[in-house]
């Protein structure tokens, strides 16, 4: 009987702390979002006492410049990735369109280069860009410039 | 004896536990959307349904992400004003754009009066249609336009899964609800305004689908309910020296 006795109360405390731990029911331990700003909150006290010491904050200073240079480099790089796949997209270009003095027919681009000026071709208004002609058009709201075969 | 006594009664608690547990989930299941924050959403977009005419300021903010990885906002204020059925006409000036939309139920232009050129076209017949072939057919989407469809509220409530009162806020100065909904991939937040007229004050749609959880966020002001005017506001007339030029196939 005993045996029986004591089975049945440690199940019955084991079920009564199972059914704390669901969330759903209105009874609810520490919920997960305080619990993380409680983390958030002693990294940032632990954070402020080690920026105290000037020491540490120069060090810290010195790994942020560490970092920022690195993030720097890693931005270089991108940089240079991009322009080498401009250089090949532009030797491309050039293989599969020679048209309008260079720049192919169909790009898009949002500004015009320098020293353009405006020519009108059966009311059909263009910008001769030494030798490459534009016509401004919308693409979705944004003004662009299309380039085009030369209208003259 | 007492013990046995003990011992059953807390095998008894712990039936009942396990019983309400069995009875109330699928009630707390159904309150994940909560009737009063559906119920004020109603409230605005039947509201708004009813204004034959209104004006109203926005102020846009796209959140975006520049190639160096740096988080910015794209700003445009727009004056839009409404006339229902279908009628619209919207003056927008930010990073992006500074042009006026034209839309009188036929055609719809859009002018750029900086560089003095405009494109128009032929539109559907209702503001639904005329915005699915704007964002379909000539590649622009314009924020919070749903809100004035005839069946707004019905297109919003589409694969919610979760709505709640946020609580009171100020939006400019007016005190409003807070009211969140989401569906996957989109969560939108909502500031209703109290009371007799309650119109939106502010709109955030935030995209969950991303890890970045960019928004972009409206803010209404100025809200004009039936104001006068004048049908000419809605058709472009070409200024002079205008050249019509045409939008890209998208």
């Amino acid at each position: 009987m005993k045996t029986i006795l004591r089975i049945s109360a440690t199940l019955s405390v084991l079920v009564v702390m199972l059914i704390i731990d669901i969330p759903i029911l209105p009874v609810e331990l520490v919920p997960e979002a305080q619990a993380i700003l409680g983390a958030r909150r002693r990294t940032a006290r632990r954070t402020a006492v080690v920026v105290s010491s000037a020491d540490a904050a120069a060090v810290a200073t010195s790994q942020q410049q560490a970092a920022a240079a690195q993030q720097q480099a890693a931005a270089a790089n991108q940089e240079a990735a991009a322009a080498q796949q401009q250089a090949a997209v532009a030797q491309q270009q050039t293989a599969a369109a020679q048209a309008a003095g260079g720049v192919p027919v169909g790009t898009v681009v949002q500004a015009l280069p320098a020293g353009c000026k405006a020519v009108t071709v059966s009311n059909t208004q263009y910008q001769d860009c030494v030798g490459s002609f534009y016509k401004t058009a919308f693409q979705g709201n944004n003004l662009v410039y299309v380039v085009v075969q030369n209208p003259l | 004896m007492n013990r046995l006594k003990f011992s059953t009664a807390v095998t008894l608690f712990t039936f009942v536990m396990l019983t309400l547990m069995v009875i109330f989930i699928p009630a707390v299941r159904g309150q994940d959307v909560d009737p009063v924050a559906t119920e004020s959403l109603k409230r605005m977009t039947d509201y708004l349904a009813g204004l034959k005419q209104f004006s109203v300021q926005t102020q846009n903010t796209l959140e975006d992400t520049l190639d160096s990885g740096h988080r910015i906002d794209l700003d445009i204020s727009a004056s839009v004003t409404v006339s229902r059925p279908n009628k619209l006409r919207s003056e927008r000036k930010g990073d992006l754009v500074d042009q006026v939309f034209y839309y009188d139920g036929k055609s719809l232009t859009l002018f750029n009066p900086s560089n003095n050129v405009y494109a128009t076209e032929e539109a559907p017949g209702t503001y639904k249609e005329m915005f699915i072939h704007l964002y379909e057919t000539l590649g622009f989407g314009v924020p919070v336009s749903d809100l004035i469809y005839p069946d707004a509220f019905e297109l919003l409530m589409q694969d919610v899964t979760f709505a709640a009162v946020i609580g009171k806020s100020y939006i400019n100065g007016i005190k409003c609800d807070h009211l969140i909904f989401s569906r996957p991939g989109v969560d939108f937040q909502v500031w209703v305004t109290e009371g007799e007229k309650p119109l939106p004050r502010k709109y955030v749609v935030t995209d969950t689908a991303n890890q970045g959880l960019m928004s972009v966020v409206t803010i209404m002001s100025d809200w004009e309910v039936n104001p006068v005017v004048n049908d000419d506001l809605f058709t472009f007339v070409s200024p002079k020296g205008a050249i019509e030029i045409e939008f890209l196939p998208f």
